[in-house]
C-alpha cells in the first residue's frame, strides 16, 4: 500500500495522476466512514456517483466495504425468540416479491386437490429449479417413482380409494382453513387502512399536500395526495398515473437525512394508498419523495441515485397554485 | 423448518448453496427463506441487537432484513460478497437509521448497554455447520480487532457499532477531527491487511465466498 500523507491531513493511499482528482480526494478522504456505512445520504449520493465513474476507486472502496463488512461477524451470536420466525413467515405470506411474481403459499395444496391420483410426495414447487440443483429433485423423484407401480396396482383396491378421498378431505378442510386465515388477516388490515385514513380525513388538524412528479422523473402524469396529521404523526399517501411495482415512500429530515418509511405496491391500474407513520418525524420533515424500490443494492446506497417518481417539498421553496397554502406541519 | 411445509423437494438444504438458496427465495419459495433464516437469524439478529441494544428492536429489524430478502433478493450480486455480509450491511443500515432516529428522541431510563443484554441473552447454540464456520470467522476478526492499537478500535468500533461520524467521534472523546481520521484510517488498514484472507476465504459448506 502507498501511504504517503495527503495534504488535508489524512492518508492519500494510492496516486492519482489519470482521474478527477477531486472526486478521487472526496473518496480517499471519505472511504473509512463510507465503507463503515456513517456518511449521511448527500455525501452517499456523492460518493457513489463518482465511484460508477472511477473503477479504481470502485475497486479500492470495494475492498474496505469488505473488511467493514465481516466485523459484524465478530459479534458473539445470541438467539432471536421463536416468536420471531412466527412472525416472520406470517408476513412473507402477505407480502408479494419484486423480483418474480410471488407465488401463492398455497399452491401446493392446491396443486394435490389438482393431482388426487399421486401421492403427496410427489407435489412438488411447480417454479424452475437451476440446473445444479437437479440432482436433489432426483433424490426426491426416485423413491416415489420407484413405488408407482406398486401404487397404480394398488389403485385397484377400494381401500385405497377411501384412504385417498380421506386425505383429499383432509386437504380441502386445512385449505379452506387457511384461506379463512388469508380472508381476515387481508380484512384486518383493509380495515385498519381505511380506518387510518378516515381518521386523517376527518380530523380538524389534518393538512392535505399535492405531490407533484419531479421535474425529470420517469413517470409524468403520476399524481399524488398526502394527508399529514401532526398530532397524531400519522399520515395517508394516495397516488395515481403510477407504473406497476412496488415503490418506497422516503421523508427527508431538515438535517438532509432521507428516511425510508414504508413500501407499497402499485397495481396495473396505477394507482394505490397507503399509512406512513411518519411518528415524531412530522415536525421536522424537509420532503417526502416516492421511489421505485426494484433496484435496491447491499448497501442502500443506490437509493439515492434512484429517480423520485413523486415528491412534495415542505418550506418556503413551494410553488404552484394548489400548494400555496401548503406550510410545514 | 422448511420440511414443515411440505411444499419443499429437498431433503437435504444442508448441499443447497447460499447463491441456489437465494434463486430459490426469488423464485417465491418460502421454504428456502426458512432455511436461509435458520442459517443467518442468529448473526442477523445478534449484529442488529449490539447496535440497538433492544431486543424487541433488534427483532423488528431482523424480520425486516429477510422480508428485504424476500422481496429484493434478486438485486443480491455474489460478485460483489457473500449472502452473509449482503443481509449484515442492510441490518447496519437499518439498525443505524433506527440509532439515529432514537437520538432525536428522549432515551428510555431503563436501556441497557448492548453488552449487558447480549450477555443476559440465551445463546442456544445451533447444530448446522454455519455455527461452526461463524465461530471460526468470529475468532479471526476478534483476534485482528484486539490487534489493533485502543484508539484505532475505539474510533472504528463508535463508528461501525454506534453509527458516529468523525466529526461525532472527535466532539465525544474530545480529541481533534485530524487525530480520529488518522486513527480511523491507520485502523482500517491495518483491518483490511489482516482481514483479507479471512475475507477472500472460500467457506465450506455452503460455499460462501466473501469477496
Amino acid at each position: 500500500m502507498n501511504q504517503q500523507p495527503s495534504d488535508r491531513g489524512g492518508f492519500r493511499i494510492r496516486p492519482h495522476v489519470h482521474r478527477p482528482a477531486n472526486d478521487c480526494h472526496m473518496v480517499d478522504q471519505s472511504i473509512d466512514e463510507y465503507a463503515l456505512g456513517v456518511l449521511d445520504a448527500p455525501q452517499r449520493a456523492a460518493i457513489e456517483r463518482h465511484l460508477s465513474r472511477c473503477a479504481s476507486c470502485a475497486a479500492l472502496v470495494d475492498s474496505y466495504r469488505q473488511t467493514a463488512a465481516v466485523l459484524a461477524l465478530a459479534v458473539p451470536l445470541a438467539s432471536p425468540p421463536a416468536s420471531a420466525r412466527t412472525a416472520l413467515m406470517t408476513r412473507i405470506a402477505a407480502t408479494p416479491q419484486t423480483a418474480a411474481p410471488a407465488r401463492s403459499v398455497y399452491a401446493g395444496s392446491l396443486d394435490a386437490l389438482r393431482t388426487p391420483t399421486l401421492p403427496s410426495s410427489l407435489v412438488v414447487d411447480p417454479s424452475p429449479t437451476p440446473p445444479e440443483l437437479q440432482s436433489a429433485w432426483w433424490r426426491v423423484y426416485a423413491a416415489p417413482l420407484a413405488t408407482l407401480p406398486l401404487l397404480l396396482a394398488l389403485g385397484l383396491v377400494a381401500a385405497w380409494g377411501l384412504n385417498n378421498y380421506s386425505q383429499l378431505n383432509d386437504s380441502a378442510n386445512a385449505l379452506a382453513q387457511r384461506d379463512m386465515q388469508i380472508a381476515r388477516l387481508s380484512s384486518q388490515l383493509s380495515n385498519e387502512n381505511n380506518q387510518g385514513v378516515a381518521n386523517l380525513v376527518t380530523s380538524p388538524s389534518t393538512q392535505r399536500y399535492n405531490l407533484s412528479s419531479e421535474i425529470n422523473g420517469a413517470s409524468a402524469g403520476a399524481q399524488g395526495v398526502l394527508l399529514t396529521n401532526a398530532q397524531s404523526g400519522q399520515a395517508a399517501l394516495q397516488v395515481s398515473g403510477l407504473p406497476s411495482g412496488i415503490y418506497t415512500v422516503f421523508v427527508q429530515l431538515d438535517n438532509g437525512d432521507m428516511v425510508p418509511k414504508t413500501e407499497f405496491v402499485v397495481g396495473e391500474l396505477g394507482s394505490a394508498s397507503t399509512m406512513v407513520d411518519l411518528g415524531g418525524q412530522v415536525t421536522d420533515l424537509k420532503s417526502v419523495h416516492i421511489k421505485p424500490a426494484t433496484t435496491m443494492t447491499e448497501t442502500d446506497v443506490a437509493i439515492d441515485q434512484r429517480s423520485d417518481v413523486l415528491m412534495m417539498s415542505f418550506g418556503p421553496g413551494i410553488s404552484g397554485e394548489s400548494d400555496t397554502s401548503v406550510q410545514k406541519p | 423448518m422448511a420440511g414443515s411445509s411440505g411444499l419443499d423437494p429437498f431433503d437435504d438444504w444442508s448441499a443447497v448453496s447460499d447463491a441456489d438458496l437465494i434463486t430459490l427465495v426469488t423464485q417465491g419459495n418460502q421454504g428456502a427463506l426458512e432455511v436461509l433464516y435458520e442459517r443467518y437469524s442468529r448473526a442477523v439478529y445478534s449484529f442488529s441487537l449490539r447496535i440497538v441494544g433492544d431486543a424487541q428492536v433488534a427483532e423488528e429489524i431482523l424480520q425486516e432484513v429477510f422480508v428485504r430478502a424476500w422481496q429484493q433478493g434478486g438485486s443480491f450480486q455474489a460478485a460483489r460478497g457473500s449472502l452473509i455480509t449482503w443481509l449484515l450491511s442492510i441490518t447496519h443500515n437499518l439498525s443505524i437509521d433506527e440509532v439515529r432516529r432514537r437520538k432525536r428522541r428522549p432515551q428510555k431510563a431503563d436501556s441497557e448497554e448492548p453488552e449487558t443484554i447480549l450477555a443476559s441473552l440465551p445463546d442456544e447454540g445451533s447444530d448446522v455447520e454455519e455455527e461452526v464456520w461463524l465461530s471460526s470467522l468470529r475468532v479471526s476478526i476478534q483476534d485482528a480487532l484486539l490487534q489493533l492499537p485502543a484508539a484505532q478500535r475505539e474510533a472504528i468500533e463508535l463508528a461501525y457499532f454506534q453509527g458516529l461520524t468523525q466529526r461525532e467521534i472527535a466532539d465525544t472523546l474530545g480529541e481533534p477531527l485530524g487525530t480520529i481520521k488518522t486513527r480511523m484510517r491507520l485502523g482500517m488498514l491495518k483491518l483490511r491487511e489482516q482481514l483479507g484472507p479471512v475475507v477472500s476465504e472460500r467457506a465450506e459448506p455452503n460455499e460462501v465466498k466473501l469477496s
